[in-house]
């Protein structure tokens, strides 16, 4: 079964290691559930780059709310603004990218858009602590 | 009538949620998306009431503006007296109730910082965060001008008499902090620090009617700092950081690189909130501004 064809994340970008479950119909790219919602309007799944590409080129006033309640609070307090707001940003960011760059082919980057770490410095101690706002952050 | 949402959103959050709108002030040890659950329902409500509020404004107007016309249709209209003065009451009632109504709002309703800034901040950084890795965020919106947060006071006072009589009240608001490790091991601290002046001042208008007014100034600061590490990420020079420009700050330790980035916002609004764009905008530049371990020097 084809791998979510998502690239997830920010300043760094990753694989989604879920299985595709259906197609975006916009972009026509297959994806996991966690990166699909249902386009408002048409009960179609679409990705969290299409929908958000669709709510940030609505007009940015802040005065005017009422591109954002077109597509329903839902929307801004999810996933998908951020999936909106990082197809601007990047004209000014080249993101992390933590994988191999042969993985970016089908996605929406390309090498230049990226920048990656060296292998030797793979990430090898992550750990899931609850981070301690008044411990010396040089501590490890 | 939004209110009516407004009222069926409250009723339908948590136990926990309305005590966090009515204390307004938490500390949270949870994942970015535990607390992106906690706190969306309480931005959609939030966002309800206050077009709930502005909605009643309108009506409370209008319905002032009718009950004082009233005053004058019924001495002009003798003939109905009775229907006049059950319309007249009718818009006075309205306008009191609609005035109650939007205290009520008034009194659960929390400051926009919640579902403009915190909503989009943390569910942003939690996109680069291992799932299940814990953030701890600290957060104050109980208000900017609290006598708990006053810091100084200063009376200019030319004595009796005269004027112009100034008070001059600062306060410091740190009402945002949040820290946790991002996917690359880095360590984040984020803050926002809101230093409040407010201006009473007492003078002499030019017709010599005595006249106050009270002026706010409020200092947005932001601080993002990132605490890369040595393995991953090659040590920043001064050279290589000087482009980040005013407000830098770093230090280097036996492990980590620490890099803080501050930016001002000023406004005259107390209410005014916080763009998380320019919080982002910060972490940005200094991930930009740094290399990986191993390419540096290659």
């Amino acid at each position: 079964m084809e791998n979510c064809n998502m690239k997830r994340g920010f300043f760094f970008l990753r694989d989604c290691d879920h299985p595709a479950h259906q197609s975006c119909c916009t972009c026509g790219k297959a994806f996991c559930n966690d990166h699909l919602r249902i386009k408002p309007g048409s009960n179609e799944p679409v990705c969290l780059d299409c929908l958000g590409k669709t709510m940030q080129q609505s007009p940015q006033n802040k005065a005017n709310t009422a591109s954002r309640d077109r597509y329903n609070d839902d929307y801004y307090y999810d996933d998908v603004w951020c999936y909106g707001y990082r197809h601007n940003y990047y004209s000014s960011y080249r993101p992390w990218y933590v994988g191999h760059t042969s993985d970016l082919q089908g996605s929406h980057f390309g090498e230049n858009d990226i920048r990656v770490f060296e292998p030797s410095a793979e990430i090898d101690d992550m750990d899931a602590e609850a981070p301690d706002p008044e411990a010396n952050v040089f501590d490890s | 009538m939004k209110f009516f949402g407004a009222f069926s959103q409250y009723k339908a959050l948590s136990d926990e949620q309305k005590s966090f709108i009515s204390n307004a002030q938490k500390k949270f040890v949870k994942t970015p998306d535990e607390l992106v659950k906690f706190f969306k329902p309480m931005a959609v409500f939030d966002k309800t009431c206050d077009e709930a509020r502005a909605q009643l404004l309108n009506y409370v107007i209008l319905f002032g503006i009718l009950s004082f016309l009233g005053i004058f249709a019924t001495a002009a209209l003798a003939e109905d007296y009775s229907i006049i003065i059950a319309v007249e009451l009718l818009m006075v009632l309205l306008t009191f109730v609609g005035i109650i109504i939007r205290w009520r709002l008034g009194k659960i309703d929390i400051h926009n910082n919640l579902r403009e800034f915190v909503v989009p901040v943390v569910n942003l950084i939690g996109q680069d965060m291992e799932a299940g890795t814990k953030v701890s965020l600290d957060l104050d919106l109980r208000g900017k001008t609290l006598d708990s947060k006053l810091k100084d006071t200063r009376k200019d006072d030319p004595g009796w008499f005269s004027y112009p009589k100034v008070t001059t009240r600062i306060y410091d608001d740190p009402w945002f902090k949040l820290t946790g490790q991002l996917v690359d091991g880095s360590k984040l601290i984020l803050n926002v620090d809101d230093q409040v002046t407010r201006l009473d001042k007492t003078y002499k208008g030019s017709s010599g009617k005595i006249k106050s007014k009270t002026k706010y100034k409020v200092k947005h600061e932001i601080m993002a700092g990132l605490a890369l590490k040595h393995k991953k990420y090659a040590v920043a020079g001064e050279n290589e950081l000087s482009v980040l420009g005013d407000g830098l700050k770093y230090k280097d330790g036996d492990n980590r690189q620490l890099i803080c980035l501050r930016d001002k916002i000023k406004t005259q609004d107390v209410d005014a909130h916080v763009d998380p764009q320019r919080c982002l905008a910060l972490l940005g530049k200094i991930f930009m501004s740094v290399q990986p371990a191993a390419e540096k020097g290659s």
